[in-house]
């Protein structure tokens, strides 16, 4: 479980995120929605200990910048951060030995799985966007975290990794696994999803849950639309 | 381009207040420096000036800094171009020669930072040259010229031949070939005029610099001999001189427009493939580590090295060790600590010159030389670029290991450095064995200390920039080497042994050592994720 409570990060004079609060359950997939600067990322990252804020963020009941809350989450960052010239292998590797982890055939079924076997043995700097993507994403999955938050994971991915991933996401949920998505394409995130969070100038405007019986309510990109672009055209009533 | 370079510089400060107080105080050194043997003129110290003396001492730094321009040019000639260069300017309405160009404003920073290093150093040159201000100022100002003369001809011959390392190879050996030959033939005539090697040794060290500034061998160095030429012709009043130098500097300027104008480049497709290092670069940078850029063309291959240990945290220690292993056979070998040993070898003979006498004082000033060095040397290394990545934060393990497993990984390429400079010592001052292993201990607690205060000011004013980040440190390190002097002296002069003062020297960086580790303990907990 992912617990996020009355969390504000900012930049100098600039609110990023705006006292955030929300809950996603073992089992179920959350999604942040919002436009570019909507502050996504940042929560993201916050989740994931790299910045400082004001609040309090719990993973499966531990403060996330404590040593068990950091072994039970996995981060896929925005933009794949690798080492030049560590091979795919040794990435994971790394991984496997930073996080202690003994079982060594996870690492081989990651690479089957994101179609990397034949690739292990090159080098971070000689992989395109998309295959370092997929390597950002075996590296956080590889010590079995029990939440996963993936930050714009589609960016720069092929359509079978595409492909694969939402099956992922499946599968994560399937075991019970919190997941977390941030993306501005809203197109990507189909009907997997349980709850969504619509964010707007670092606050949650709307929250929308995936209910079967909530057929009669706005759909996800109606809602969606109607926040940022009502917020457009409030402004331009304004100017005028 | 300068324009707009000036205006983004003049809104940068602005928006800055801090780094421009920085900024002032740092310019307010160099002027005081460049004053500082006017100060000294009419003091019971002040040292004697022989112009021959100053001419090759100034003949000598010049051609140091035309070589390492030169270098640097070569190897990285089409590195240095940012994500945002390749999206606007190579992709843009500009020739290949113009975008070549624009890199000259990075290296403007380089030479404004080297020429604030070598203004620093102007005591010890007054003291061992016995320079006025005119010669600082011609120094640094003769300085700026080659350093942006030679990086012009090398960047373009480094983006001429950006696939063939090969060729690039051969002009740096080419380079080499120059200095050993005027070095040499210098020295051939020197025996030749002298009758033996051991006659000219006999010389002194200054001796032999002062005949090196007026000989044809050093006016022969391009750039740096021309220059030297000039700065001659004024203080000699020779017009010949003078004209000459001039001549020669404003033929190359023409030999210079003539290679932009007349010889096509491709370079792109290896500038871009550069693009996302040079990104990582500048994220160091602003963290004031001065990567060496000169690895950065390197072809490095995978071979039988691997990731064999390692648990928990210890795993950063082992995968720096990997990417050091694969990146140099000698991994433990760091390139610019080389250069930076060669210069200190090249003080501590002309300490030796100048401190005849008194051992000590030319023991001390050669280990300031280091430390000061050893700034620019260890700066944080591998770990400070941990920070541009989100492993060393996510690692479930606690920050000061984390940290500490990293520093670990820095301890070869130290220890060598510490070896290399102690055989320095050993060799040109001969001390005991005891002080000898005092001196190893002593630079390794430097090297840390270094290290450290990256990190801790990496923290502290990340956002200062690199050259002011630089500018901190190097204060702090001096600062940290006086403190750790006071009780050393105090020690010698009890004692009367170099190996006491140089333990003691050592025992105090130990203590600034701790002090630092305390303060930097929790900067992985601390520092923010920026990228």
């Amino acid at each position: 479980m992912l617990v996020v409570n009355g969390v504000t990060k900012k930049y100098k004079k600039f609110l990023a995120n705006d006292n955030l609060s929300f809950t996603i359950g073992d089992g179920e997939i959350g999604v942040l929605l919002g436009p570019n600067g909507a502050g996504k990322s940042t929560i993201i990252k916050s989740i994931a200990g790299l910045l400082r804020y004001e609040g309090d963020i719990e993973i499966c009941g531990e403060d996330n910048h404590t040593i068990e809350a950091k072994r039970l989450l996995g981060y896929v960052p925005e933009m794949p951060a690798l080492y030049d010239t560590l091979t795919i292998d040794e990435h994971l590797e790394f991984i496997r030995r930073a996080y202690k982890v003994e079982d060594t055939s996870i690492k081989e079924k990651l690479l089957e799985r994101f179609e990397l076997t034949d690739k292990r043995k090159k080098m971070g700097k000689e992989l395109s966007k998309g295959m370092q993507q997929k390597v950002s994403i075996c590296c956080a999955l590889l010590h079995d975290p029990k939440v996963v938050i993936f930050d714009e994971p589609m960016v720069g991915l092929d359509p079978h990794a595409i492909k694969e991933l939402k099956a992922l996401f499946q599968e994560l949920k399937a075991q019970g696994k919190t997941v977390l998505i941030s993306t501005h394409m809203i197109d990507t995130i189909e009907d997997y999803w349980d709850v969504a969070h619509i964010m707007m100038n670092g606050r949650i405007a709307a929250t929308k849950h995936n209910r079967a019986d909530s057929s009669d309510e706005k759909s996800l990109d109606e809602l969606f639309f109607q926040i940022t672009e009502g917020k457009s055209s409030d402004e331009a009533k304004k100017e005028e | 381009m300068l324009s707009a370079y000036l205006y983004r510089v003049r809104k940068s400060l602005l928006k800055r207040p801090l780094k421009f107080v920085l900024l002032l105080l740092a310019v307010a050194m160099s002027v005081f420096m460049i004053f500082f043997p006017t100060l000294m003129a009419d003091s019971e110290d002040a040292v004697v000036r022989n112009p021959n003396l100053v001419l090759g001492g100034i003949s000598l730094v010049l051609m140091l800094m035309f070589d390492f321009m030169f270098y640097s040019g070569v190897k990285n000639g089409v590195v240095g171009f940012s994500n945002s260069d390749v999206n606007f300017h190579l992709a843009g309405p500009f020739t290949e020669k113009f975008n070549l160009i624009i890199l000259v404003e990075g290296v403007i920073t380089t030479c404004a930072m080297l020429l604030w290093v070598l203004s620093c150093q102007v005591a010890v040159l007054y003291s061992i040259f016995g320079v006025n201000s005119v010669d600082v100022l011609a120094l640094l100002v003769g300085g700026l010229f080659s350093m942006l003369l030679s990086y012009l001809v090398a960047s373009f011959l480094g983006a001429k031949f950006a696939e063939e390392e090969g060729v690039k190879n051969k002009i740096l050996i080419g380079l080499l070939a120059v200095n050993l030959v005027l070095i040499g033939g210098f020295l051939l005539s020197m025996v030749k005029r002298y009758g033996s090697f051991g006659a000219v040794t006999s010389l002194g060290i200054k001796n032999i610099i002062a005949d090196f500034g007026s000989s044809i061998f050093s006016q022969c160095f391009p750039v740096a001999g021309w220059l030297s030429l000039i700065y001659g012709g004024i203080v000699k009043n020779s017009l010949v001189y003078l004209l000459v130098g001039i001549a020669l500097i404003v033929l190359f300027i023409v030999f210079i427009c003539a290679l932009y104008a007349n010889v096509d480049l491709d370079y792109y497709e290896t500038a871009i493939a550069n693009a996302q290092k040079v990104a990582d670069i500048i994220e160091a940078r602003k963290a004031g580590v001065d990567t060496d850029t000169a690895n950065m063309n390197k072809k490095i291959k995978v071979g039988k090295e691997s990731l064999k240990s390692g648990w928990g945290a210890s795993a950063f220690t082992y995968m720096h060790f990997l990417q050091n292993a694969r990146a140099s056979k000698f991994f433990f070998v760091n390139s610019l600590a080389l250069l930076y040993r060669f210069i200190t070898a090249v003080y501590m003979f002309m300490m030796k010159g100048t401190y005849e006498d008194d051992k000590m004082m030319a023991l001390i000033m050669g280990l300031m030389m280091i430390s000061l060095l050893n700034v620019v040397i260890y700066g944080g290394g591998k770990t400070v670029l941990e920070f541009n990545k989100p492993f060393i934060f996510m690692v479930p393990e606690s920050g000061p290991k984390k940290l500490f497993a990293c520093l670990m990984a820095d301890l070869p390429e130290m220890t060598f450095d510490s070896i290399l400079a102690t055989a320095i010592f050993w060799f040109i001052l001969k001390p005991g064995p005891l002080a000898l292993g005092g001196l190893f201990v002593f630079i390794m607690v430097f090297d840390c200390l270094c290290e450290l205060t990256a990190l801790v000011m990496m923290r502290l004013f990340r956002g200062l920039g690199r050259f002011l980040l630089m500018f901190v440190r190097y204060i702090l390190i001096y600062a940290f080497f006086f403190i750790a002097m006071i009780p050393a002296i105090v020690v010698y002069y009890i004692v009367g042994s170099l190996a006491a003062l140089i333990g003691a020297g050592a025992l105090g960086g130990i203590v600034m050592i701790a002090i630092m580790l305390l303060c930097s303990a929790n900067i992985v907990d601390r520092v923010e994720f920026e990228k």
